[in-house]
């Protein structure tokens, strides 16, 4: 059975909730206990996981998510990743934790690099005090740089920062003019996303409503290909859709995932991918620390992906706009063109996909439609998974 | 079986919704017909979809033992009606086999439009009217009003019953007024045999089962009969009475109602209305009313998968066993490929075989809009029955068109008579009455199109009236009028499939509404797709659907991928029901928008 090579930390809190924001996340929470409470339940989460065996394999990589995992107090946030180096977390595990410009210390920051964190995920979204205030953010523009050299000093060595683009009333100025301070500040990892709506945010709501001044999609594309172009000419190529890194500043974390890589998830709504089971914990940060003190599971949803396998390794592949033919064969022990004939055939023809050697390269131009080629290949993956497989179902 | 004298045949007839399945299951329940036990709610409405949409389609019949006042004990044999406009002929053959009728109104809802055509129907017919106030348990029943508007029809205050079908009361004073006030069946029982058809089915193991009610003489079993109509000679296999469950009974009489199985093959061949007479000794001259089936509205019916074309045939032929209204044949469209082109009495008569379809023979169908028959005279003094727009001839050798009209009868709340005669104008109609049957209750008679009925007229007409009104129709004659025939082109090609004929007038309104209803429903493709309505080669209305340029996630990370995996295969999936024409994909609904192209 596939093992995880990574694991993932949920830290449910945030000093606000913004606008566009429809992650797993509460706001700061009035019990005194809230923050000790919790950590105290990821500690019994993952000593659980070590009894069964969960956290088996070699784990390269660890992200410490939210939330906002800064807003706990530090000594916990060191604490969990102790019980996670006992359990079997590598020493030169990249070890990344999201943090909010607005509310870090040096002295804190100082005491997450010792422990071993390499890697701070800075959510800057913009440079822009209006459109900050405007998305829901708590910090200002001049927090994000002296966010970033706070983390220099600490001796944290990289730094992302994360950038959104197509938010209401943003112009292509305003994306130009963050991408040049991001720049500036010296980053060797960007990620930048399109604002999506969704349904059950402050935003969904309001556009549903019609309230909300957004950029026209061509404004929106015309904002990713200034992304694009100015981060690949200043040194950040383009990994992933909305990420950029310098080469060999990835996130090791990430890249696993897409290379459809096993993780463990801890905390409130944290999702699992082992062996060919995918599974969510409770979302509810309450919910989940009164499970585990009852002694009872925190499983909220699962399902199994055996059947998905194939096609789910070329949508994650294709987060990163190539596919590596030659590493799908070794992996599942059949040829690429066994298994999506027709996709290929029918992405090559059309100009979607074009071979260089082993790999398949998405068109640049098409880069913007990269849903019309992974539902293909979902499909085709499945049905010949099914036909490749045929005692699948009867074993 | 009772002399007679101790037999009463009746139907009970109710607007839509106002309890007849309801009223007819007490009634069986309270005879003791079908024991409790086995009583399943509304045990006549026994199709799915009848149950589901609470009407009845075919009718079925009960025999109910009842001891009366008198001590003696009765056969009441109740024959159910369909209770849709659509089935109106069925629904006369039905009360042809009754001496009686109950006449069921709601006691909230009052009078409605098909519970006037039904009164009207049941006295041309000579039939003895029993009103019945039904609902009277719920606490908005208003009974004085409602026995108000019944005597505003001109039955006394005396006559009229009060029941609640659903706890049972006074339902024991409606099975006793059926022995008082019906008189028991007329006929010569030593003339030779004459039967009325007012139902059939199909079983699989015996053939079709017609439902009969003898008139004249008598029917045994191992006798050969004829269809006075359908020209059949067969032997009569097996007869029996409906309890309402079937039990077999080796003689049938005169007055009698029952089945009889002959080994027939299919429903067309005992088409509802004809007269059963023996062999040996046939009738001279059949019973009144006997009437082909004939459909009136026609939609093109394909497979979703052309490879489906083979079940969809085989799920046609088997429905028309059972379904003397439904005729189709094969028919081919360049958008849609191989397919059929079916007729049938109604709307509903379409949606009920589309379900059914659907639903119990799993074919995924796409249909193109209902259109009716246009005759179409040609310069030349040829004349062209046209059920389908693509056949519709050019302009240039047209000399005239006639298209079938009805005779519409609205009821409707006296302050929405404004709003229903600005609609009924606008589709074309021409004012025929307007009385005041009861007080605040209006009826409108307009002489409308058919072809206007179609377009989501009653919709249209319930959210005029704010639910209050209801429609009767029947087919009338067919008028001269200036139709006219408009194209679809999406992407510069004409889809045949999309094309409508419509009067001169609309064409323009219509083609837009069709056009901006196409865009609305077609997805964004990888390139533009402009969409056109044209006449001839007038373009009369253009929408452009802009290509896609965006079709991204922002992001995939752990969390997000069983979710969004979700969202992919659902896309996917969505476009698999898709046809393609030329190189846009078109979801199946498109082929219906014209439909809804009057309301934007």
């Amino acid at each position: 059975m596939a093992a995880p090579v990574g694991v993932y930390v949920h830290w449910p809190y945030c000093p606000s909730k913004c606008g566009y924001c429809d992650f797993n996340a509460y706001l700061l929470p009035r019990r005194p206990h809230a923050y000790a409470d919790y950590t105290a339940s990821l500690l019994q989460e993952i000593s659980l996981a070590e009894r069964t065996g969960d956290l088996s394999g070699p784990l390269q990589s660890c992200a410490f998510g939210g939330g906002t995992p800064t807003m706990f107090p530090v000594e916990q946030l060191v604490q969990v990743l102790g019980a996670l180096r006992q359990a079997g977390l590598a020493p030169d595990a990249e070890v990344t934790v999201e943090a909010n410009p607005g509310d870090l210390e040096v002295a804190a920051l100082g005491r997450l690099a010792e422990a071993g964190v390499g890697r701070l995920s800075i959510g800057a979204q913009t440079f822009s005090d209006p459109l900050l205030k405007a998305i829901g953010r708590v910090h200002q523009a001049s927090d994000i740089g002296r966010a970033v050299q706070m983390a220099k000093r600490a001796g944290i060595r990289r730094v992302n920062l994360d950038l959104m683009y197509g938010l209401p009333g943003q112009s292509q100025a305003d994306v130009a003019y963050a991408l040049q301070r991001a720049l500036a500040l010296g980053v060797g990892h960007v990620s930048a996303y399109a604002l999506e709506l969704e349904p059950a945010t402050v935003f969904g709501r309001r556009a549903a409503r019609g309230e909300l001044a957004l950029p026209s999609e061509q404004s929106v594309i015309e904002m990713g290909d200034l992304v694009e172009e100015t981060l690949s000419a200043a040194g950040l190529y383009r990994y992933e859709v909305s990420n950029y890194a310098r080469p060999g500043e990835e996130s090791q974390h990430n890249l696993a995932v897409w290379r459809r890589g096993r993780y463990r998830g801890f905390g409130a709504g944290a999702h699992s991918f082992i062996g060919e089971r995918r599974w969510w914990n409770v979302a509810s940060p309450l919910l989940y620390s009164r499970r585990l003190a009852a002694g009872e599971g925190v499983v909220a949803g699962e399902e199994d992906v055996s059947a998905l396998a194939m096609g789910e390794w070329v949508y994650l592949s294709l987060r990163t706009l190539v596919i590596d033919t030659e590493r799908f064969g070794q992996e599942f022990g059949q040829p690429w063109q066994d298994v999506f004939p027709a996709s290929t055939l029918w992405a090559v023809a059309e100009g979607w996909l074009s071979w260089q050697g082993q790999t398949l390269v998405v068109a640049k131009e098409r880069r913007w439609l990269l849903n019309q080629i992974a539902e293909r290949f979902l499909e085709e993956g499945a049905l010949s998974q099914r036909r490749l497989t045929p005692c699948a179902d009867a074993g | 079986m009772h002399p007679l004298s101790r037999i009463r045949n009746f139907s009970i007839v109710a607007h839509i919704d106002h309890g007849k399945s309801t009223l007819a299951d007490r009634l069986i329940e309270l005879t003791g017909a079908v024991t409790a036990r086995r009583m399943v709610a509304q045990v006549l409405d026994t199709m799915d979809i009848e149950r589901e949409r609470g009407i009845t389609i075919k009718a079925q019949t009960a025999r109910l033992p009842f001891v009366a006042a008198d001590g003696q004990s009765y056969t009441l044999n109740l024959i159910d009606t369909p209770g849709h406009v659509d089935f109106s002929y069925e629904v006369s053959r039905a009360l042809a086999a009754c001496e009686g009728v109950l006449l069921v109104v709601d006691a909230v809802q009052g009078l409605e439009a098909q519970t006037l055509a039904h009164f009207y129907t049941a006295l041309e017919a000579g039939l003895v009217v029993i009103p019945v106030i039904n609902k009277i348990d719920l606490p908005n029943a208003d009974v004085e009003r409602v026995s108000a508007d019944l005597e505003a029809l001109g039955f006394l205050a005396t006559e009229i019953l009060a029941v609640s079908a659903k706890d049972g009361r006074g339902v024991e004073t409606l099975l006793q007024a059926l022995v008082d006030r019906l008189p028991p069946p007329q006929g010569d029982p030593d003339a030779p045999l004459r039967a009325l058809v007012f139902d059939s089915h199909y079983d699989p193991y015996r053939g079709v089962i017609a439902h009969l009610r003898v008139v004249d003489g008598a029917v045994a079993l191992g006798e050969s009969v004829r269809l006075m109509a359908g020209g059949g000679l067969y032997t009569c296999e097996q007869l029996g009475v409906f309890t309402p469950l079937p039990v077999a009974v080796e003689r049938l009489e005169m007055g009698e109602v029952g089945f009889l199985a002959a080994g027939i093959r299919s429903v067309a061949e005992v088409p509802v209305g004809d007269t059963v007479t023996l062999g040996e000794r046939p009738a001279a001259i059949a019973l009144d009313g006997y009437r082909p089936a004939v459909p009136m509205v026609f939609a093109g019916l394909y497979p979703a998968e052309p490879a489906q074309y083979d079940v969809l045939k085989d799920a046609l032929e088997k429905l028309r066993l059972n379904d003397a209204a439904l005729s189709f044949e094969p028919e081919t469209s360049t958008a849609l490929g191989f397919g059929f082109r079916a007729g049938f009495l109604g709307l509903l008569h379409l949606e009920v075989v589309q379900e059914r379809l659907e639903r119990e023979y799993g074919v995924d169908l796409v249909t193109t809009a209902p259109h009716v028959i246009y005759q179409v005279q040609l310069t030349d003094g040829s004349e062209l029955r046209i059920d389908n727009p693509s056949h519709f001839p050019r302009p240039d050798v047209i000399r005239e068109i006639r298209e079938p009209m009805v005779e519409a009868t609205v009821f409707a709340p006296g302050e929405a008579v404004g709003a229903v005669m600005e609609l009924a104008q606008q589709r074309r109609g021409s004012f025929v009455t307007l009385e005041y049957p009861t007080p605040g209750r209006a009826k409108l008679i307009y002489r409308l199109p058919l072809g206007e009925i179609m377009y989501d007229f009653f919709d249209q007409l319930k959210s005029r009236t704010r639910g209050y009104a209801s429609l009767d129709y029947q087919v009338c004659g067919v008028e001269v009028a200036d139709m006219l025939k408009v194209d679809v082109l999406l992407n510069g090609e004409a889809v045949d499939a999309l094309s409508f004929v419509c009067h001169r007038s609309q064409a323009e309104s219509r083609g837009r509404g069709l056009c901006q209803e196409l865009r609305r429903l077609i997805p964004r493709q990888m390139f533009e797709v402009p969409i056109q309505a044209a006449a001839g080669s007038r373009i009369l209305a253009r929408e452009t659907i802009p290509a896609m340029r965006k079709d991204v996630l922002a992001k995939c990370y752990g969390g997000d991928i069983s979710r969004k995996r979700k969202l992919l295969e659902k896309q996917r999936a969505g476009k698999r029901r898709m046809r393609r024409v030329g190189r846009v994909e078109v979801p199946q609904e498109a082929f219906m928008a014209i439909l809804k192209a009057e309301r934007s």
